[in-house]
C-alpha cells in the first residue's frame, strides 16, 4: 500500500501541452478512477505515474518518495494494459513469472506467488496454456495475475475492460472491485465509462483537456457537480440542460424564465447575477416525474419512447430543446403527443456562462 | 479472398495460371531435361523434349571431377555467415528505428536505404579498395562482408516494418516487469519476430548463393571460389560450352536452396505476408 501524489505535473509533446499542471493526492489503499472523454489526458497521466511517459514539469511521488526520474520497474507499480499485453509466445505461467524471474527471485518464491495469484484469479487450470488459447476475460485475468505476483504498492489499470463484451465487462468489474477489497492496495483505474467509474471508485477524478475538472466521491460528483462538464459527464443518460434567463436575483433567491415562458423561483445564490443574464438549468432524466408531483410542470412533445422493461426512456421536445426522461417500466407515454412532466426545485442545477455551478439550496446532500 | 463463381471465370483463371506457369517452369524443365541428355542427343538439330535415354553422366562428372564440392562448401560458409550476420544486424537496426526515438533517426534511415539505390556494380567499385586496404581481398570474410553490405539496407527495412507492428504495450509491460532493453529484445521481441528474421536471413542467403559478380571480382584463388563463378569458369568459357554439365551442376547447386525453402516455407510466407494481415 502506498499513497500517490502528483505535484503540478505537466506533459508536453513537442510544443503541444496535453497535461496542464495537475495536482492530485491519492490516499493509500484507495481505489481512484480517472475518467473523461477521449483525449482528456487520463491515460497520459497514468503512464506518467507508471514511468512509461516522461514528466515534462512537476513531480510524481509514490509512498512519499519522488519517482519522477525513476524507471517504471523501480516505482513499485504494476500495470494492466487495455490490450492485455500478454507475451504471446509464453504460457500463462511464464507470463506471470517473467517479472519475478527478471527480478532474480528464487524458483520456489516464483512458484509460490504464481500459485497464489492463480488461486485468487481462478487461473489454476490455465497455467500451461498460451494466451491465444484463452478467452478475452481469461486473458485479462492473466494480465492482472502478472501484476499481482510482483506485489506492487500501486496497481495501475489502463482501460482494462474496453476490449470485453458488455456482460464480461460487468463480471470483471465486480472481480476487480473484489480484488481491491481483498488486497487493499492503492489502485488507479483509467476509463472513459462513467458507469465503471461510479461503481468502482472510492474517489473519481474527472479530467477534460488535460485539466482536473473535479475530484470527489461518486455521489458527490453526481449530486454536486462543480461545473456543467462534470454534470453532463457523470450520470447516464446525461443531464438535460435548458437555457433560462434571470428575471430577478438577490443573495438568497433567483427568479428564472424557462424557455416555455413560465417563471420559477429558486432558493439559490443570486448575489452575482443580474436580470437578463443567460444561464443553464440542469435536471437529470431520473429526476423528471411523469405527470404532476413536482414543483414545476412542463409539457413535452414526446417523439421517441424506449421501453426497456424495468426502465422507460422518453425523448421529448421543449421549445426546440431535447429533454430525456427516465421513468419506471410501468409508465405508458403515447408517442407523437404532448405529455405533462414535472420536477422538484431541489433537484435542479444551475450553471453560469462560464459553465460554473451556482449554489442552489435544498439540493440533496452529497 | 475472391471466389470464382462461373465456369468462364474459372476457365479464364486457370488459363492465366497456365501461361504464368509455362513461363516460370519451362526454362527449369528444359534445363532439367538437358541435364539428363547425353551430348549426342543434346546437340541434335531437332531438339527432344523428353530425353530418349536418361543419362546420368553429367551429374556424375559434376560431382566427381572438378572442385564443385569445394565450391559448394565455400558458398555454404559465406552464404550462411552473411545470412545470419545480416539478419542479426538488420534486427538490431530495425528494432532501433522502430521502437526508439533519437535525433538522427530519420536521416540515418534514409542514408541506409539510399545505399540500396546504387547499382551493386557501383557498390563493388567502392567495396573493392576498402577490402584491399584492410587485407580482406580474396578472403571468405571479405566476400561475406560485401554480401552483408548489399543485403543489409533492405533487410533492415523489412525488420523495421515488422517491428513496427509489435505492440508498444508488450514492450512497456516487459519494462514494468523490470526487463532491460536488451532482455526485452531477446526474450519478448525476437521470439515473436522469428518469421521476419527467417525471411531476412533467407533473402540474404539466396542473394549470396546466387551471386556471380562479387565473388568473381573479390575472389581470385581457386580454393575460395563459390559456386556461381565456379560453374561459369568450368562449363562456359571462351573455349567450350558444356551445357549438359552446366545444367546438371546447376541442379546440384540449386538443391540446398530448394531444400531450405521446403523446410522454412511456412515461416518465409508468414514473414512476407506478415505486414498485410493482423
Amino acid at each position: 500500500m502506498a499513497d500517490v501524489k502528483l505535484d503540478h505535473v505537466v506533459k508536453r509533446f513537442g510544443q503541444m501541452e496535453t497535461i496542464h499542471g495537475v495536482d492530485l493526492d491519492i490516499e493509500s489503499g484507495s481505489f481512484v478512477v480517472f475518467v473523461g472523454p477521449s483525449g482528456c489526458g487520463k491515460s497520459t497521466l497514468l503512464r506518467m505515474i507508471a514511468g512509461l511517459e516522461e514528466v515534462t514539469e512537476g513531480d510524481v511521488y509514490i509512498d512519499g518518495a519522488c519517482v519522477t526520474e525513476a524507471k517504471a520497474s523501480a516505482r513499485g507499480i504494476g500495470m494492466v494494459f487495455q490490450s492485455y499485453a500478454l507475451y504471446p509466445h509464453m504460457s500463462v505461467r511464464e507470463n506471470m513469472s517473467f517479472g519475478l524471474e527478471v527480478a532474480g527471485e528464487p524458483k520456489e518464491v516464483i512458484e509460490k506467488r504464481v500459485a497464489e495469484a492463480a488461486e485468487i484469479l481462478k487461473l489454476g487450470d490455465l497455467l500451461d496454456r498460451k494466451p491465444r488459447q484463452l478467452s478475452g476475460g481469461q486473458r485479462q485475468r492473466v494480465a492482472i495475475g502478472r501484476t499481482i505476483v510482483r506485489q506492487p504498492k500501486v496497481f495501475l489499470f489502463d482501460e482494462p475492460l474496453s476490449n470485453l463484451d458488455a456482460e464480461l465487462r460487468v463480471q470483471m468489474r465486480i472481480e476487480i472491485t473484489r480484488l481491491h477489497e481483498r488486497l487493499g492496495n492503492t489502485m488507479i483505474y483509467v476509463t472513459h465509462d462513467q458507469v465503471e467509474a461510479m461503481t468502482m471508485a472510492d474517489k473519481i477524478v474527472v479530467l477534460r483537456e488535460g485539466r482536473v475538472e473535479q475530484v470527489g466521491t461518486p455521489l458527490s460528483l453526481y449530486h454536486a457537480p462543480q461545473n456543467r462538464f462534470v454534470a453532463g459527464f457523470i450520470g447516464s443518460p446525461k443531464m438535460n440542460f435548458l437555457p433560462v434567463t434571470v428575471k430577478a436575483a438577490s443573495a438568497g433567491s433567483v427568479t428564472l424564465a424557462l424557455i416555455d415562458g413560465q417563471e420559477i423561483a429558486l432558493a439559490a445564490d443570486g448575489a452575482a447575477l443580474r436580470p437578463g443574464q443567460k444561464l443553464e438549468l440542469g435536471i437529470r432524466p431520473e429526476h423528471l416525474i411523469v405527470g404532476k408531483g413536482g414543483d414545476v410542470e412542463i409539457s413535452l412533445h414526446c417523439d421517441v419512447v424506449e421501453e426497456l422493461g424495468g426502465t422507460t426512456y422518453v425523448y421529448g421536445d421543449l421549445s426546440g430543446h431535447q429533454v430525456i426522461v427516465e421513468s419506471d417500466g410501468e409508465t405508458t407515454i403515447e408517442k407523437g403527443k404532448a405529455s405533462l412532466f414535472s420536477f422538484k426545485k431541489e433537484r435542479v442545477h444551475l450553471f453560469d456562462e462560464n459553465e460554473q455551478a451556482i449554489a442552489v439550496e435544498r439540493r440533496v446532500a452529497a | 479472398m475472391f471466389e470464382l463463381r462461373t465456369w468462364k471465370e474459372k476457365l479464364g483463371f486457370f488459363a492465366l495460371l497456365a501461361v504464368i506457369a509455362f513461363f516460370l517452369f519451362f526454362p527449369v524443365y528444359w534445363a532439367l531435361s538437358s541435364a539428363f541428355k547425353a551430348n549426342g542427343e543434346l546437340y541434335r538439330m531437332d531438339p527432344t523434349f523428353v530425353p530418349h535415354q536418361p543419362y546420368l553422366g553429367h551429374f556424375v562428372s559434376a560431382l566427381t571431377e572438378g572442385p564443385l564440392m569445394l565450391q559448394l562448401g565455400n558458398s555454404l560458409v559465406t552464404s550462411t555467415a552473411s545470412a545470419l550476420l545480416n539478419a542479426v544486424l538488420a534486427a538490431f537496426a530495425g528494432y532501433s528505428f522502430a521502437k526508439f526515438d533519437y535525433p538522427v533517426k530519420k536521416p540515418l534511415m534514409l542514408l541506409i536505404l539510399s545505399a540500396q539505390m546504387f547499382p551493386f556494380g557501383v557498390l563493388l567499385i567502392s567495396i573493392y579498395p576498402m577490402l584491399q586496404s584492410v587485407g580482406l581481398l580474396d578472403t571468405r570474410v571479405g566476400l561475406t562482408i560485401s554480401y552483408i553490405v548489399f543485403a543489409l539496407p533492405v533487410s533492415t527495412y523489412m525488420m523495421y516494418s515488422y517491428f513496427k507492428q509489435v505492440p508498444n504495450e508488450l514492450i512497456e509491460a516487459a519494462r514494468v516487469d523490470g526487463a532491460s532493453n536488451f532482455k526485452i529484445f531477446r526474450r519478448i521481441v525476437m521470439p515473436i519476430s522469428l518469421p521476419a528474421f527467417i525471411t531476412v536471413a533467407l533473402y540474404a542467403f539466396m542473394w549470396s548463393w546466387n551471386d556471380l559478380l562479387y565473388s568473381m571480382t573479390l575472389i581470385t584463388s581457386d580454393d575460395k571460389r563459390t559456386v556461381g563463378p565456379g560453374l561459369l569458369l568450368r562449363y562456359i568459357n571462351e573455349n567450350n560450352a558444356d551445357w549438359g554439365g552446366a545444367m546438371a551442376a546447376s541442379f546440384i547447386v540449386a538443391a540446398p536452396i530448394i531444400l531450405i525453402f521446403a523446410v522454412l516455407q511456412k515461416q518465409f510466407i508468414g514473414g512476407v505476408t506478415s505486414g498485410a494481415v493482423k
